[in-house]
């Protein structure tokens, strides 16, 4: 294999990033209490640069690349993807650093996994081959274990991370298995070529079919999906809210391009299979999360279950199987990870040290403390609940339309029922903010540059919501 | 700037000024509200002179693309049955923020609320592209879910939340309905104008079950039998001034979007046209009788509504001209009426504190304007001559005979049941043995008297001279008409 086979430059933003992540992983160790912030800068300095970089290839060369011998694919897609896993994880990184302070765990470690389950996540989104992909969703997932656990004096975190772990490792394995199985049958790892192999074998191969189930199973663990969902709840709860906020954003997006790619690129012939699947996970997500959703009082156990919701939706565009459904699903899950960051920024903005802020009832009179705070929330509640005019409306439009356009009009009958349902809790949340009185007064102390990232955040979804154009067409342009 | 772009713009101006004003000067705020109010009743004024009603074309429109990639465009336009609802809107928000003077907290976010739900509502019937009339239908919930939590009455959680999950709870159905004519349109357009071609060339069958879609969304707005649960809850509970907007012109947006509806859809219409009509009927007598039955005058008039509603819908079944205009007329009337009950009973309500019609008695003597306003707006509910009630209902009747024939018996029997409980309610209140505690009532202030009175000219001269109104529609009315008369 000669240097030019491998061809690096279209690694380059992960070939950065990497090199900076070991940097940090080294600097942080010479640096004493005090000094700490310099590794959450250098971090976010890491971030901005590999945006720009990502940038910069996107616009430059946006023709699809095979790279690394077969292994690693950068297309337009895979850019738009990256772009906002960096963008998201800057704003985890803004959020987390007085939540940390304030609980005496501001340590480099946070950043440097942060970081590295970044790198995962660009090698899952560009992987062009089953062992990339594994590895990039190793990497991701070691991070993200570590990182529950971090704060390793809470029984509640050390227990989430344990859950997190074994019911990982064994998601982790179902998806070996079914790739094995695949290879076995095809005789290949890459997925264009597993795409042409099974494309010659039509899809009435039980051992194919065997590997999709144990495939699809995986990917129902990782993304959260009904009835592989038992973690979200309790990994979201018991996590610091900083790590929720980061597992709860743009690991979803990796999410979704690890989907695209197995589901749709590599196993594109057996389509009529996972369709089925697909439609059972999401009903199943949309009804139990929505319900469950209902019957908590603790705000990020609420977001769990809405999240599990949201994944039935991704999964709803998705497995409408065409272009209009993939592009419709991306733009659902780009929106619900800023909406997902957002909401988490909210817990965050009320926490501080003794608070977690984490139950509903911390939100109460929220109006009264800060109007523009209680907005801000107001606006994130109103558009994962999917009213116009923020941009989660357009989102679940986006997917009905897909659905629709595909004659599964009962499907979008099942989704619109408990999208109902789920504006119960929604407006529950408005409805304590703005009518009750509050039960702590405390003013809401946060550092200024928190302040004003979760005010964009807020804004964002809004003025995403009325000029939806310029996203969506970035989303439909990157499938066609 | 596009006049209809203005118009929709003055109220959120007025909003956005509000926003930025101290709270500690409640008098320049309540000002500022009437001033935005104030300005765009004139714009829709200024609409009236412009538009000719020779044309049953679209006129004032614009259109903007928004979101290429689906299809949707910021398009407005008015015809001569939206500009009627535009004016009542506008009238009546005026008349609600003149009547707010005993919101004493929280003003800032009230009238901020208030306007932009008359943005809102100004949206929904001038909006031409069905995401844009979604978006507006839905942006009016938010507004109203707040108002009604937060200034209503003792349920008033109970009633904001049926409300807003009530009315998502049908629209999406609505929303699936756009989204499935969509699909049809080889346009990929989400415009009135394209939609509606190929939805009218679809098979009756497919037509059948988008109706439905929009039935369940416009119904429940309307509200028709059965689903009108939340309607007594948020009339009761919402404070007054809010009471006068959801009954004048929110429930005549769920009969407005059927007219659209319908006539994007004349196959199915024509095929559910008996249905309709049972539900009309049926809605017309149980909502009186219920009426009848309540001694809540805030519910009594809420009941009336589910009765007069009925009416419209009879209209609309009828599917020709003379039912159609009754219904436009019926709506406008019923706005007016409505309007003036919920003002009147308000601030009675706001001097008595008691909303139950057995604890009134012989009120002529200590408040005549009150007696005087309160009696003409019953009588116009009934559908007294020379009120616009009863040009309304006279349409509605003669164009549902000519459909159903005797049938229309029913609708007499509804009248007779909405002039018992309006009598009985003015005796009631007016007449009777002297009660003490009754004695010390203030009569109507100036401005009150202006409000009230605003409503019931506008009522009892379009009883008197209803020819302008029915000209300003009969050419768009004509129009739809056609349409179904080429298939019945």
């Amino acid at each position: 294999m000669t240097l030019e086979l491998l061809n690096y430059a279209v690694a380059w933003p992960e070939i950065f990033l990497l090199t900076m992540a070991c940097v940090v992983l080294v600097a942080d160790v010479y640096l004493d209490d005090e000094n700490r912030n310099a590794t959450y800068l250098l971090s976010q300095l890491t971030l901005l640069v590999t945006l720009v970089l990502i940038a910069v290839k996107a616009t430059s060369a946006s023709e699809t690349v095979i790279a690394f011998n077969g292994t690693f694919v950068s297309d337009a897609l895979g850019d738009v993807l990256k772009f906002f896993i960096v963008l998201i994880i800057a704003i985890v990184f803004v959020y987390s650093r007085d939540y940390l302070k304030d609980r005496n765990i501001f340590k480099g470690e946070f950043y440097v996994l942060g970081l590295f389950g970044v790198l995962g996540m660009m090698v899952m989104v560009s992987a062009n081959h089953f062992l990339s992909l594994y590895l990039g969703l190793e990497l991701l997932s070691l991070s993200l274990y570590a990182m529950v656990a971090f704060d390793r004096d809470n029984p509640n975190a050390s227990e989430a991370a344990m859950k997190y772990f074994v019911l990982g490792a064994i998601a982790s394995g179902m998806l070996l298995y079914g790739m094995s199985m695949i290879y076995g049958m095809t005789g290949s790892l890459n997925i264009a070529e597993v795409a042409t192999a099974i494309n010659q074998m039509g899809d009435t191969n039980i051992v194919l079919i065997f590997g999709l189930v144990f495939m699809v199973i995986g990917l129902a663990f990782k993304l959260g999906a009904v009835p592989f969902h038992m973690w979200i709840p309790d990994v979201y709860h018991g996590a610091p809210t900083t790590v929720t906020s980061y597992i709860a954003s743009a690991p979803k997006i990796a999410g979704f391009a690890m989907v695209m790619r197995l589901l749709a690129e590599g196993m594109g012939g057996l389509q009529a299979d996972w369709q089925g699947m697909l439609v059972i996970l999401a009903v199943l997500s949309m009804a139990i999360g929505n319900v469950i959703a209902i019957a908590q009082t603790n705000l990020k156990r609420m977001l769990a279950y809405s999240t599990i919701s949201h994944v039935g939706f991704i999964l709803l565009g998705i497995l409408a199987a065409n272009n209009d459904g993939y592009s419709a699903a991306m733009f659902y899950t780009l929106t619900y990870a800023l909406m997902s960051v957002g909401g988490f920024g909210m817990i965050i903005l009320l926490a501080r040290a003794g608070l977690e802020a984490e139950n509903l009832d911390d939100f109460k009179g929220l109006n009264q403390r800060s109007p523009w705070y209680a907005f801000m929330m107001l606006i994130l509640m109103f558009s994962m609940a999917g009213v116009p005019p923020t941009v989660g409306f357009w989102a679940k439009l986006a997917v009905l339309k897909a659905v629709i356009d595909i004659d599964m009009l009962w499907l979008a009958l099942v989704a619109v029922f408990f999208s109902i349902i789920g504006v119960y809790y929604y407006l529950r949340v408005v409805k304590l903010m703005y009518f009750d009185d509050p039960v702590d007064e405390t003013p809401i102390e946060k550092s200024r540059d928190m302040q004003i990232a979760l005010s964009a955040n807020g804004l964002a979804i809004l003025v995403l919501g009325l000029y939806p154009a310029a996203l969506m067409s970035l989303c439909v342009s990157v499938f066609s | 700037m596009h006049d209809l772009t203005l118009l929709l713009l003055l109220p959120l101006i007025g909003a956005a000024i509000i926003t930025v004003l101290p709270s500690d000067q409640p008098k320049l705020i309540r000002n500022l509200a009437i001033l935005a109010a104030l300005a765009a009743l004139i714009q829709s004024w200024y609409l009236l002179y412009a538009f000719d009603s020779s044309t049953a074309l679209l006129q004032f429109s614009e259109q903007t693309a928004w979101n290429t990639r689906l299809g949707t465009s910021y398009a407005m336009g008015v015809d001569g049955i939206s500009l009627p609802m535009i004016l009542l809107a506008t009238l009546l928000c005026v008349i609600a923020i003149m009547a707010s003077s005993s919101i004493k907290q929280g003003i800032k976010a009230y009238y901020f609320l208030i306007l932009l739900l008359e943005t809102a509502m100004l949206g929904v019937f001038m909006a031409q592209d069905w995401t844009l009339f979604y978006l507006f239908w839905e942006l009016t919930l938010i507004p109203l879910f707040f108002l009604i939590d937060r200034w209503g009455g003792k349920r008033r959680h109970t009633a904001a939340l049926n409300f807003v999950l009530y009315t998502m709870g049908g629209s999406v159905f609505m929303l699936l309905s756009i989204l499935a004519l969509f699909d049809s349109t080889p346009e990929h357009s989400f415009a009135m104008a394209d939609m509606l071609a190929s939805a009218r060339s679809l098979s009756p069958d497919t037509q059948f079950w988008i109706f439905l879609g929009f039935l369940i969304g416009f119904g429940v707005k309307m509200p028709i039998f059965p689903i009108h649960g939340w309607l007594p809850l948020a009339h009761v509970e919402a404070p007054s001034p809010v009471s006068i907007l959801l009954s004048g012109i929110l429930l005549k947006m769920g009969s407005y979007g059927l007219i659209r509806a319908s006539s994007m859809l004349p196959e199915a219409v024509i095929a559910l046209q008996p249905m309709l009509a049972t539900l009309a009927l049926f809605s017309l007598i149980y909502g009186g009788l219920l009426a009848w039955r309540q001694s809540d005058l805030k519910s009594m008039i809420a009941y009336s509504s589910v009765s007069h509603m009925g009416v419209v819908l009879l209209g609309i079944a009828a599917l020709n001209i003379t039912g159609l205009t009754g219904a436009v007329l019926q709506m406008v009337a019923h706005g007016l009426v409505a309007g003036a009950m919920f003002l009147l009973i308000g601030l009675l309500y706001e001097r008595t504190h008691t909303r139950d019609v057995n604890h009134y008695s012989s009120l002529v003597r200590v408040t005549p304007r009150f007696a005087f306003f309160t009696t003409l707006a019953f009588i116009a509910a009934v559908g007294m001559p020379g009120t616009a009630g009863f040009v309304a209902e006279l349409h509605a009747l003669i164009g549902g005979f000519e459909r159903w024939g005797w049938i229309m018996i029913i609708l007499s029997l509804g009248v007779l049941i909405s002039s018992a409980y309006a009598i009985r309610t003015v005796g009631r209140l007016f007449t009777g043995p002297v009660k003490k505690e009754m004695q010390s009532i203030k009569d109507l202030r100036n401005h009150e008297m202006l409000a009230a009175s605003f409503l019931t000219i506008g009522f009892v001269s379009i009883g008197f001279f209803p020819a302008p109104v029915l000209e300003l529609m009969s050419a768009s009315i004509s129009e739809l008409s056609a349409v179904f008369a080429g298939r019945l």
